[in-house]
């Protein structure tokens, strides 16, 4: 017999598989498929264990705290389904647990390999595509924070174009609030983000995502990541911040790669928003700015 | 690497292994898994373009208080890898299966040790990493407390003991961002209780009777190579 949690059946029973400090598995309710994480924090102490009441009590007030603040987070990440992104559906408590469920994305993916061999146009497409999802979270204030191949599920389409779905926010965060340490892939680390985990006052906000979509954009484009010297540095944030530029691959499209470079530029002010970078891929070769229509407060008066 | 920017990475694991009689061939394979841990974790993070710019690893050997005497608990300094690597192979290999008295083990004052490690500062980046590998559940705290060794600034309690581990918005002992905790023992008993409430702790249950599965072994590593 299966285990049901919360009335979530599990088709594939949980496992830390290439996830590090997390369980995930398969789930089926309804009829409809699912992803559930398991959190392995905060934990909620039964009343069956070996704890006093008091410290029981404690641990309880304190992971409910955590939950819901995080529990807003997934709130208004619901509101950004708009594109392709995989939003928590459901977040909740079950025994000492904390779980969020997320709609099943099932494959099969293209690799990077594939998505590089693409025609331009398609390339094109896939990296608008992915900007306008981005854009529907950011504009909420929302930073990913882990932006790469593997949270990014590209499929090819009947038409032969591909979706991409970005999946697992869960690392994620409201730009105002960043947590004390960032979390995400080196790989594709920003600057700020490097700055801020070594103990740097600086703000890391949704432009931390652009970077990273860049550095994955130009490995989506030519199969790598830009070009710096690795003798010297591992990452490429760390060679920017070392004051050596990235080199981008001369075979990228003048268009796009001038769009890349602003991605990945040193100071995060200098990178356009996702707005303007899907803008700026549509052909045109100047970068869009961000002009545009805004509703009119008291001060237009 | 001249970088002033580079992040860089420092990797405490402190393994606590039950040296007790009954852990017997389960030994082997756990000493065997420790020795080859630096290879496979540096092979794992590679694969992921990822690197520990340096890696320590203390050893804690656990028995009974009443039963073992001097040999119920018995620590190691960090020592740093791969080059003290012969040092520690040395240390590991040596620990031999004997003793333990009744079934359960002084396991939890061992957790105290090594929650207790002088866990480095250094680096831009920490994880500070307990595996504990055991075939049987914790006495409770105390048991051992008639032993002439036993240490008189244990935790006094369990409460105390997972005061000390810390728990979302309570503090503890160890940052809260770098603490690991990872245990292969049996699903029952104090176990149980420390998976269903310590924070950023796993236990992979180990089943009686049988070894330590290489699939095991691997979800080991990915927990400390995925969280870096």
């Amino acid at each position: 017999m299966s285990t049901e949690i919360n009335g979530y059946r599990l088709t594939r029973e949980l496992s830390n598989e290439n996830a590090g400090m997390c369980q995930w598995g398969f789930a089926e309710k309804d009829g409809h498929e699912y992803f559930i994480k398991q959190f392995l924090k905060p934990k909620y102490p039964g009343d069956d264990g070996k704890l006093s009441p008091a410290l029981v009590q404690r641990m309880r007030d304190a992971a409910e705290r955590a939950y819901q603040r995080r529990k807003t987070f997934y709130d208004r990440l619901r509101e950004c389904r708009a594109g392709n992104n995989v939003v928590v559906e459901d977040y909740f408590r079950f025994g000492n647990f904390y779980y969020a469920v997320t709609d099943r994305v099932r494959g099969p993916y293209l690799s990077v390999e594939e998505i590089a061999a693409l025609p331009e146009e398609k390339k094109r497409v896939l990296l608008r595509a992915i900007l306008f999802s981005v854009t529907q979270f950011h504009e909420k204030g929302i930073v990913h924070s882990d932006l790469k191949p593997d949270n990014i599920m590209v499929r090819s389409t009947a038409a032969g174009y591909c979706t991409a779905k970005i999946i697992d926010f869960d690392s994620g965060y409201f730009s105002f609030d960043p947590p004390e340490e960032i979390i995400g892939d080196q790989v594709y680390f920003s600057p700020e983000a490097l700055l801020h985990n070594m103990g740097r006052e600086t703000a890391v906000t949704e432009k931390a995502d652009i970077f990273a979509l860049g550095l994955l954009f130009h490995l989506y484009w030519t199969g790598s990541l830009p070009g710096f010297d690795r003798q010297e540095h591992r990452y490429a944030n760390e060679a920017l911040l070392e004051g050596e530029p990235l080199e981008l691959d001369s075979a990228i499209p003048g268009d796009v790669r001038a769009v890349l470079e602003q991605m990945l530029a040193l100071d995060p002010a200098a990178r356009p928003d996702a707005r303007s970078a899907w803008e700026a891929l549509a052909g045109d070769a100047r970068l869009a700015r961000t002009a545009r229509f805004r509703s009119p407060t008291d001060d237009d008066l | 690497m001249g970088s002033n920017y580079g992040s860089t990475y420092h990797v405490d694991i402190c393994m606590v292994i039950d040296a007790t009689g009954s852990m017997g061939p389960l030994l082997n394979l756990v000493k065997s898994n420790a020795l080859s841990f630096y290879g496979d974790l540096k092979a794992r993070m590679a694969a992921k373009d990822k690197q520990v710019d340096k890696l320590r690893v203390r050893v804690i050997a656990f028995r009974d208080y009443l039963a073992d005497g001097k040999d119920a608990m018995l620590l190691s300094d960090f020592l740093e890898l791969p080059e003290q690597a012969p040092e520690f192979e040395a240390l590991v290999r040596g620990i031999q299966p004997k003793g333990g008295g009744d079934d359960p083990e002084d396991s939890l004052e061992a957790l105290g040790y090594a929650i207790k490690s002088k866990w480095t500062r250094g680096g831009d980046k920490r994880r500070h990493v307990i595996v504990l590998w055991s075939d049987d559940v914790p006495h409770d705290l105390g048991f051992g407390r008639a032993a002439p060794n036993y240490p008189s600034r244990m935790a006094k309690s369990f409460d105390e003991l997972t005061e000390w581990w810390g728990a979302t918005g309570l503090g503890g002992v160890m940052n809260p961002n770098d603490k690991r905790l990872l245990i292969y023992a049996p699903n029952k008993g104090y176990w149980n209780d420390i998976m269903g409430v310590w924070d950023n702790t796993l236990l992979f249950p180990s089943e009686a009777g049988k070894g330590l599965e290489e699939t095991t072994y691997s979800a080991i590593l990915d927990a400390i190579a995925n969280s870096i």
